[in-house]
This record gives C-alpha cells, sequence and structure tokens, in this order.
C-alpha cells in the first residue's frame, strides 16, 4: 500500500465511522399466533397494527410497560377478534443509549 | 495485507449457523392435506467494533493501532443497546413477512406456524435471519 | 461529599435496570371484559440457576382464576431486572378469560 492510500484510509475510516453511528439496530424475536382457520373475506378483516418504544439511556430502565402501551393501541383500533398476531420486539442502537420497539399487527375480525 | 487476506479467508470458510428464537403453533391436520410453505427473511449484519478491534491488532504501524482502536471505542458508544446476533442496518426487514406468506397461500388457511430467529454467521459478518414456515391446509 | 456519594451509589444499586427478554401476544377475542393477570419471579445470584420451575407459577395462577373458562389473547412478558451482583427474572402473564 502507497504512502497516499495510507493517508486516505484513517481519514476514510473516520468519515464511516461517522455515518455509520446510531445506525444499527437488531431483531430479536417475531412470535406469531393465531393463524388457526381460515382468514375471513375482505370485507370483515381490517389489518392493523401498533408501535411502542422505549427509550433508555445507559442501562437505566424502570419497567417494560411499553409493551402494554402497544397491546393497548392494537385493541383500541379492534371491537371484534383479533386474529394473525404477529409481535416484533427489536432495539435501535445510538450514542450511549438506545430505543427498545414493540411492533404488533394483526387482523381485525368484524363480528 | 497477507495476512488480512488469510484470516478474511479463513472466516469465510468457518461459516456457523446460530439459532435465537424458535417457537412452534399448533399443527391441524384433520383439514385437509398439508402444502408446506415457507419465507426467509434477511439482512447483512456486521459488528464494526469487532472489525476495527481485529483491524487493530493486524496493523503492524502504531499509530494505525491506535487510530483503529479509538475508532472501535467510538463504534462501541455510538451503538451501544441490547443485540441479538450482530446489528443491521435496516429494522425494517421482517415487517411484511407474514403477508408473503399468505401470498403462497391460495386457501388462506395455514396451520403450524413456525417462527425462528437465527442467523448465519462468518465471525463479526452475518446474515441475520427470520423464517416462517408453516402448513397451507389445501 | 462521602455521603452524597454513598447515597447515590445506593439509589442506583437499588433502583435496577429492567430489560426485555421475551414477548408474546395470542389471538385476542372479542369478549374483553374480563382481564386476568398474574406474576411468577424468582432470584438469581450472579447469574446462576438451575431451574426455570418459576414459569409453571405463572400459568397456573393464571388457570387458578380462569377455572371451567378459556383463556386467550395472552400477553406475555419475560423479563428481568439487574441490581448488581442479583437478578430478579419475572413472567407477567395477562389474558382475557371467558366462561361460557
Amino acid at each position: 500500500m502507497n504512502i497516499n492510500m495510507k493517508k486516505l484510509l484513517l481519514p476514510l475510516l473516520a468519515v464511516t465511522t461517522l455515518t455509520m453511528m446510531g445506525c444499527t439496530h437488531s431483531i430479536h424475536m417475531v412470535h406469531t399466533d393465531g393463524f388457526d382457520g381460515q382468514m375471513p373475506t375482505a370485507s370483515k378483516a381490517k389489518y392493523i397494527e401498533a408501535r411502542s418504544e422505549q427509550n433508555v439511556v445507559l442501562w437505566f430502565a424502570d419497567d417494560t410497560d411499553y409493551v402494554e402501551e402497544a397491546k393497548d393501541k392494537l385493541m383500541k383500533q379492534c371491537n371484534g377478534d383479533i386474529r394473525a398476531v404477529s409481535t416484533q420486539y427489536s432495539t435501535s442502537h445510538g450514542f450511549l443509549h438506545w430505543t427498545n420497539k414493540i411492533l404488533m399487527k394483526g387482523v381485525c375480525v368484524s363480528s | 495485507m497477507y495476512k488480512i487476506t488469510l484470516y478474511g479467508i479463513l472466516l469465510l470458510m468457518t461459516a456457523c449457523a446460530r439459532l435465537d428464537h424458535v417457537q412452534i403453533s399448533d399443527i391441524d391436520q384433520s383439514q385437509g392435506s398439508l402444502k408446506p410453505i415457507s419465507v426467509k427473511v434477511s439482512e447483512f449484519a456486521i459488528e464494526l467494533a469487532v472489525i476495527a478491534d481485529v483491524s487493530s491488532r493486524l496493523a503492524t504501524n502504531h499509530n494505525t493501532q491506535n487510530s483503529l482502536k479509538e475508532i472501535r471505542d467510538i463504534l462501541a458508544l455510538m451503538n451501544m443497546g441490547p443485540r441479538t446476533g450482530n446489528p443491521v442496518f435496516n429494522d425494517n426487514y421482517a415487517e411484511n413477512v407474514l403477508e408473503q406468506l399468505y401470498a403462497q397461500c391460495p386457501t388462506g388457511k395455514i396451520t403450524g406456524l413456525r417462527s425462528t430467529r437465527e442467523a448465519t454467521t462468518y465471525g463479526a459478518v452475518s446474515g441475520e435471519i427470520v423464517r416462517l414456515n408453516a402448513f397451507c391446509i389445501i | 461529599m462521602s455521603r452524597f456519594l454513598i447515597a447515590l451509589v445506593a439509589l442506583v444499586t437499588l433502583s435496577g435496570c429492567v430489560s426485555l427478554n421475551s414477548v408474546s401476544l395470542t389471538q385476542v377475542p372479542n369478549d374483553r371484559n374480563n382481564l386476568i393477570s398474574s406474576t411468577a419471579h424468582d432470584w438469581l445470584f450472579l447469574g446462576f440457576t438451575s431451574q426455570n420451575d418459576f414459569v409453571e407459577e405463572a400459568v397456573n395462577g393464571l388457570k387458578e382464576q380462569c377455572k371451567g373458562g378459556k383463556l386467550t389473547g395472552i400477553l406475555t412478558k419475560h423479563q428481568t431486572t439487574a441490581y448488581v451482583l442479583v437478578f430478579k427474572r419475572e413472567i407477567i402473564a395477562s389474558g382475557y378469560c371467558n366462561k361460557a
């Protein structure tokens, strides 16, 4: 590697670092349920979803109530059965802090 | 450069599969024959702090080593938080798996849904996978 | 200053850090009038344990509250609270009980 390349390498790495900071995520799990039986007709079914987040700084977190928050948001969108429920738990990373996320999806079947 | 190439080749040859989470749902075989269906989504993942750390150990120049160590520390601080496997740069890759699964089942009757969170790892680089296997009742 | 530091360390140590290990939600019913919940936990020192029997406690707690009924829409959270050397593992489960 010649001298010019060596001089460029570290600034390039630094720029890459700054660009990549706070951009990473991690999906921990995806859970599914309620797939028994046939899906209802399009007129009786409505796709619903709900998201919630929790910001955590340096591991200090009092509770995991954001899970119930997502569930309550999902329930409010549907008065009937909620089938084909899927729950995704992921984390978005940042500088000395991160955001835990819950995504709940389902199919609302009106009675 | 020779060492980097050699280690890189060794890493590529030592791919490992990793299983993080498994879930198996009810299987109903009483409504008809079952046709297996499957959806797999994956995302490229890389642990940059580990790459910087390994690079600092392989670097022969002292200044380069120190710079890479600083980059390693900055990356570790900038991307802090719980993780399953190596971190990815896009967390939307698993949002449409159910729609893709239903597209494979013309009758709309799905049973025996198995959801796995897995990965194929090559050291600090991996493919983070969400896989849904199921049966379509014909 | 030293008393302030001791108080701060005690506050940090006793407050604990909660993290979610896993979460799941099952199919939710139309009738959601009767919400029941159950929790179970155990304590680990330095993360060592030889059993996970506390999970059954949460399940039995739910079953006790819905005898003869159908329990659906179950939200299950598995979380861990860290207190320096000691960890509290907890299962928090809630669901809707429908008795025909």
